[in-house]
């Protein structure tokens, strides 16, 4: 079997793992919506469970089936494919498992709690956070610019276990250029959302771990953006040393990862009912639409991610925003690489 | 560690929201638990997590700005001011609404399902705790 498709079918596994596993990740909800305790371990909450199951077993064993046998000129193609075939048969199991779980849904209530500090008020300071990991592509993209003649036509990449280049790139604009270009234009966004969502969502605070999730990851573009331009300017690290450093990176961002990952599930099942919204403002359990609610943000059924408020116009703003970004870094991009 | 005040409101009641919110801070206030000098949240945070418009809850501010209860900063929020406690007297020749306004409350909670029995023990055991 190919390394390639070896890739392939542990990511589709990860992917039907991940899936089948939905219905157990809340402790208090059923495919998103809050039932009562005796309900969600009871005979009915068993029965909604299991027809999700059924639903998506055989889209789980027709895709593995199609990772194994899809010929490997069409394994990206089959792959994608797979993918979002998959996804979409998981989105309408889950739709039809959130119809059935309402009819056990709690008795809305309008009770609604908040704190009377401040403390909440100087959230948006948390901006100082993407600074640093802002700062080294910035700061990478000046080292090329004032060394730029120093940099040799055909700079080495890559190098095997013993040390010898397996790798090389040639100098160009856009090589050298582009990767803490876009890097920081990323970190820009990760700010930009670690700010929206402290602006516009209940419950959040600097330390959650949906910011936490931001931070990391901006550290992590930091650190990727500028690795090119840094090897094209610097002699390789002794492969002894280079190696294990960049082992032991990958281990703690993914221990960090891990963490986040963990606080977000400690969250979502934490005492009381969180970010408390009507399960009859949720539609297919996926979607919120609430034009009375100011939040542009709220908390998913399940897990502790953000979902946008889509009666809310500021939320269709920010999408728009969200949109066009993405836009100007793809012409951007094919400016570059034209 | 102090635990922070928090007030609730009810949006399925028939009171309105900025009225509920009125007069879960004036509690705060009156028992001293919020403090001349204390910051309230914006008013756009409170509206946040209280699920209400922003209008609400400034028209809850205003009016408790207007009994003395807070000063409103441009921009930066609500603060806790020092309030001096009008000199009502004890005089029955007074007007005082109190007795009017406490029979609307009642008459309000047993118009929302609240039983009778149930506020008459609350206010007993509020009126034992003035009298201490």
């Amino acid at each position: 079997m190919t390394s390639i498709r070896m890739f392939v079918l542990a990511y589709m596994i990860f992917l039907i793992l991940t899936e089948h596993a939905l219905p157990y990740l809340h402790g208090k909800r059923l495919f998103g919506v809050l039932v009562p305790g005796q309900i969600r371990y009871g005979a009915e909450g068993a029965a909604v469970i299991r027809r999700y199951e059924r639903h998506l077993l055989p889209w789980s064993i027709a895709c593995l089936i199609a990772m194994i046998f899809v010929p490997i000129a069409w394994i990206y193609l089959g792959a994608g494919a797979a993918m979002i075939v998959y996804l979409i048969a998981t989105l309408r199991g889950f739709a039809v498992a959130n119809a059935s779980a309402k009819k056990f849904a709690v008795a809305s209530h309008g009770i609604r709690t908040a704190n009377l500090t401040d403390a909440d008020n100087d959230n948006q300071r948390i901006g100082w956070r993407f600074l640093l990991p802002l700062a080294v592509p910035c700061a990478a993209a000046l080292d090329v610019y004032l060394h730029w003649q120093q940099i040799p036509e055909r700079y080495a990449i890559h190098w095997a276990h013993d040390g010898t280049t397996n790798g090389w790139a040639t100098k160009t604009f856009a090589g050298l250029y582009a990767p803490p270009l876009f890097g920081a234009l990323i970190i820009v966004f990760l700010a930009g959302i670690s700010l929206s969502i402290l602006h516009g969502s209940r419950r959040s605070s600097p330390t959650s771990p949906a910011i936490s999730l931001c931070t990391l990851f901006a550290y992590m573009v930091a650190f990727g953006s500028s690795l090119t331009p840094f090897i094209a300017l610097h002699p390789p690290l002794p492969y002894a040393v280079f190696s294990p450093l960049f082992a032991s990176l990958i281990v703690v961002s993914l221990l960090m990862l891990v963490r986040i990952f963990y606080r977000m599930f400690k969250t979502a099942n934490e005492p009381g009912d969180g970010d408390y919204t009507a399960p009859e403002y949720w539609r297919g359990g996926m979607v919120y639409y609430n034009p009375d609610d100011p939040a542009i943000y709220v908390q998913t059924p399940v897990g502790g991610f953000y979902t946008l408020n889509f009666g809310n116009r500021a939320s269709w703003f920010l999408l728009a925003r969200i949109v066009l970004y993405m836009t100007g870094m793809a012409v951007l991009a094919h400016a570059l690489w034209r | 560690m102090t635990q922070p005040t928090t007030i609730s409101i009810d949006l399925s009641s028939s009171v309105p929201a900025y009225r509920q919110i009125v007069d879960a801070m004036r509690v705060q206030l009156v028992e001293e638990r919020l403090k001349p000098g204390q910051m309230l949240p914006t008013v756009r945070r409170l509206a946040m997590e209280l699920g209400v418009h922003f209008n609400t809850v400034a028209q809850a501010y205003r009016e408790l700005a207007g009994e003395g209860w807070l000063d409103l900063k441009h921009g930066r929020g609500a603060m806790v001011i020092q309030r001096e406690t009008p000199d009502k007297g004890n005089s029955s020749e007074t007007p005082n609404p109190f007795g009017e306004r406490l029979r609307e409350l009642v008459a309000q909670m047993r118009a929302d399902g609240v039983d009778a029995l149930r506020i008459a023990s609350e206010l007993k055991s509020f009126a034992q705790e003035l009298e201490k």
